[in-house]
């Protein structure tokens, strides 16, 4: 509990019981007067990191426990650092009620350097006697454009442009804009011929200390380019002239749409970055510094651009121009595959044609086809992959149906032309026809194909039609019109199972019904009939049972009663004459005898 | 037991047998009256057709063929030959691979017996070697119950199965556009049928114009009214056209 609440809760209590403060006012002299004498006087010093970049400040906390007072020094002199007190708090804290206070001094550490420093031991005074604290180690990052008297402010207070002016130090040196932050335009080729595809490059630099975001995209629009849309970004960082930075990338391609000089960029971007806010001049430098690093930071705005490059765009040569070249530049190789190998006549075949390579793939044109008679070609349907975007190369592939209208044992071949601008020259490549085999059919086997006969154009009949006789089928099989389950047939047959099936659990269920029945009824005969063969059985115990016994085998076979029937009859004069009631062994197996013979039919 | 299978194979006999020979009286409206419905003769007819340079007819002929009798390769493969000539696109859905793989008749008929068979079974086995049995013996008659339910179950999937296949199944839904011979374009009095047919967004003779389908392609019908029918093209566009441009692919029964 803090010392302060504990008193009051002294005093509250002494207020209720007046008899008892005395005592209470005793006790709480006694710990007062014996709190601090009790505390050891402690003096240690820590960094808030033990790493940092040029230009960076660090925070050094002196921490002196267990003394009223305390002398530290205001200044610390280490070559390359600049080390001031900032400020001071204290704390007071007990534990277990053993009160302690602790004083808190920081220093501000101004690197005007890189390098590894060593923070000497500090020499405090308290309570009249001196500490030392341990030195410290401190690492500066990173080569410092350092001034006279050294201090690099993280924000010029000069700085021009687009930037608003800070409040100028003495002691500072300002940091450019194009320090903070910078793009470049970079193509690798300066001359291109029209239509070639060129990649290029766009790098942003952002200082890494700083927070930047982009406000618009990227303004890259240039006249007589084609200009691919803009990657994305890829982020990495990078060392520049010892500063860190922030390095977005982005990759483009462009080619030139007419011959004759470009110029290419400027690449904008507008950037929102954080930049410490100006203090107030009555604020100490020190101070100033202090708050700049602990958060006070303002948004600006900055227009990043890229550097210009001139281009010379050349027209492509006339002379060896292939007739079926359609635009393709670059290095490319084709080939052929058809598809299926082996097929019937009147399927469709499709041959496939890959073109694989660098340069402007989207723009390739179908390849002309060669030795197309007896084919009907469809339009080709087309696709481009590309499997890295920020390169040239990629594979367009032209998938053609095609019909052969006669048995051809070939597909036809293609013929591919592209300008090379590395050599300067038009190539042109070919792929050979791709070998077929026609199945045939039954129909072809037994007959004439029909098809060998319908090579007449569709919009006039045939010049000399098919003998339609001998194409005929002659056997015919008539066929419904309805699917199976549509047909009543199906349905009747259908539902007929169904009742069946319905009618058949019926019977089964009730089979097994009658076969526990029966079941119990045998459980229940064979538990009398032992009792009957014991002979210490009561004898009207054993009439009653007989009879009973007697009557459950009657209802198999009424009609011989008449064997029973002197059960009965011994049963009623037992229960209703005049007679004794002992029951010799004899009756009693005579009985036994009767029903056994009922049931068996012969004497056991 | 015994005289269970025969009655289940003496009634699937009397459901099944009928199935190829019956409607073989239905004579179709486009044929003449002593024609019937078998594949050969609707593939003899698209030869004719063909022989008369009718493609589109021809075409309606086959795919009538077809539609009877999904394995009839001379018809598939001159019906391919013909819609290549026409211009119009030879589209292999998964039915009709399927198809040519296995006859839709024969999946209904097979899962048919095997569903029924697998349920008479169930009943049979449930009531004698399930109910009263020991636990020893009800564990096996348990593990034949779940055997055969499986196998109910196949079989049903089976038969569905042959029903989707069954290209009679979506055939009624089906009309191929045969506009009638166009005299008015034809100053030499030759029988052409027009090569396309407007699709219009309303049922009117100026309604602005969708698609023009070529004669000979194949639509899905929505609705019919009166002279205009509101129908599907394979590519999921929805129109109307003259009903009397187009001919069902199942022939109506006079």
């Amino acid at each position: 509990m803090p010392l302060l609440p504990m008193i009051r809760y002294s005093l509250l209590i002494t207020n209720l019981r007046q008899p008892l403060l005395p005592l209470f006012l005793g006790i709480l002299l006694f710990f007062i007067s014996s709190l601090f004498a009790a505390a050891d006087v402690q003096v240690s010093a820590e960094l808030s990191r033990h790493r940092a970049a040029a230009g960076e400040m660090v925070q050094m906390d002196l921490k002196v426990t267990g003394a009223q007072e305390a002398d530290v020094p205001h200044k610390i002199t280490v070559d390359g650092l600049q080390i001031n007190l900032a400020g001071q708090s204290k704390q007071v804290q007990m534990v277990n009620f053993a009160v302690s206070s602790s004083s808190l001094y920081s220093y501000i550490i101004i690197p005007l350097r890189s390098g590894i420093f060593t923070i000497p031991s500090i020499q405090v005074r308290a309570d009249g006697k001196y500490f030392r604290t341990s030195p410290l180690q401190l690492t500066i990052e990173g080569s410092s454009t350092t001034s006279n008297n050294g201090i690099q402010t993280p924000f010029p207070p000069s700085a021009a442009g687009t930037l608003p002016p800070n409040r100028a130090t003495s002691n500072t040196r300002p940091l450019s804009n194009d320090q903070i932050a910078f793009s470049e335009l970079i193509v690798p080729k300066k001359r291109l011929y029209v239509g070639e595809v060129v990649p290029a490059e766009i790098r942003f630099y952002v200082d890494a200390h700083y927070n930047a975001t982009p406000r618009h995209g990227i303004d890259f629009s240039n006249e007589g380019l084609l200009v691919e849309r803009l990657s994305d970004p890829i982020s990495s960082t990078e060392e520049r002239n010892g500063i860190l930075y922030n390095v977005a990338t982005f990759h483009t391609f462009i080619s030139a749409v007419k011959p004759g000089p470009i110029n290419i960029g400027p690449a904008k971007l507008d950037l929102a970055i954080d930049l410490p806010a100006p203090t107030p001049a009555d604020v100490p430098a020190i101070v100033a510094q202090l708050m700049g690093h602990a958060g006070m930071m303002q948004q600006h705005s900055l227009t990043l651009k890229s550097n210009k490059i001139s281009l010379e765009a050349i027209p492509l040569p006339s002379e060896g121009r292939p007739d079926n070249f359609s635009g393709a530049i670059g290095e490319f190789h084709i080939d052929a595959m058809a598809l299926p190998q082996k097929y019937i006549l009147g399927d469709p075949v499709t041959l496939v044609l890959t073109i694989d390579g660098n340069g402007n793939v989207k723009a390739i044109s179908m390849p002309e086809l060669t030795d197309t008679n007896g084919w009907k070609i469809y339009p080709p349907t087309d696709r481009v992959d590309a499997p890295d975007p920020g390169s040239l190369h990629g594979v367009k592939t032209f998938e053609i149906s095609m019909i052969a209208q006669e048995p051809k044992t070939s597909t036809p071949g293609s013929l591919f032309s592209y300008f090379n601008p590395t050599s300067g020259k038009y190539v042109t490549l070919s792929t050979k026809p791709q070998p077929l085999k026609v199945i045939p059919s039954a129909v072809a086997a037994a007959t004439p194909s029909p098809a060998m006969n319908a090579v007449a154009p569709a919009s006039s009949p045939p010049v000399n039609p098919p003998a339609p006789q001998t194409l005929m089928v002659k056997d015919y099989s008539p066929r419904s019109w309805q699917p199976p389950v549509q047909r009543k047939e199906y349905l009747l047959a259908t539902g007929a199972l169904f009742l069946a099936l319905l009618a058949w659990s019926a019977y089964l269920g009730f089979q097994r019904y009658q076969k526990r029945e029966s079941l119990v009824l045998q459980q229940h005969l064979k538990k009398m009939w032992s009792e009957l063969q014991d002979h210490q059985l009561a004898p009207d115990l054993f009439y009653k049972t007989a009879v009973l016994y007697a009557e459950e085998l009657l209802k198999k076979d009424p009609s011989r009663f008449s064997e029973l029937e002197e059960i009965f009859k011994r049963r009623d004069e037992m229960n209703y004459g005049a007679r004794e009631t002992v029951l010799r062994p004899q009756e009693r197996q005579k009985i036994v005898q009767i029903l056994n013979v009922f049931q068996h039919g012969h004497h056991s | 037991m015994k005289w269970s299978l025969f009655f289940l194979i003496a009634l699937f006999g009397y459901g099944i047998t009928p199935l190829r020979a019956a409607d073989a009286s239905n004579p179709p409206s486009t044929s003449g009256p002593q024609i019937i419905n078998s594949p050969e003769h609707f593939y003899n007819d698209g030869l004719e057709a063909e022989a008369r340079g009718d493609l589109a007819d021809a075409s309606l002929a086959l795919r009538r063929a077809l539609v009877l009798n999904p394995h009839f390769s001379q018809a598939r493969e001159k019906l391919n030959e013909l819609l290549g000539k026409m211009g119009i696109p030879i589209q292999a859905t998964w039915r009709t691979k399927l198809v040519s793989l296995c006859s839709p008749d024969f999946l209904v008929i097979i899962g048919s017996l095997l569903a029924w068979s697998a349920s008479f079974l169930v009943v049979w086995i449930f009531f004698t070697r399930y109910l009263g049995a020991q636990e020893s013996s009800k564990n096996r008659s348990y593990f034949l119950l779940v055997s055969l339910s499986f196998i109910f179950l196949l079989g049903s999937a089976l038969a569905f199965l042959g029903t989707t296949l069954d290209p009679r199944t979506r055939a009624a839904k089906i009309v191929i556009v045969l506009p009638k011979y166009d005299f008015k374009t034809s100053p030499e009095h030759r029988e052409e049928r027009p090569a396309t047919t407007p699709l219009r967004s309303n049922p009117v003779e100026n309604g602005p114009i969708l698609a023009s389908i070529p004669t000979g392609s194949l639509l899905l019908l929505q609705s019919r009214h009166g002279v205009w029918s509101y129908v599907k093209m394979e590519s999921g566009q929805k129109g109307w056209i003259a009903t009397s441009a187009l001919q069902p692919l199942v022939p109506e029964t006079k």
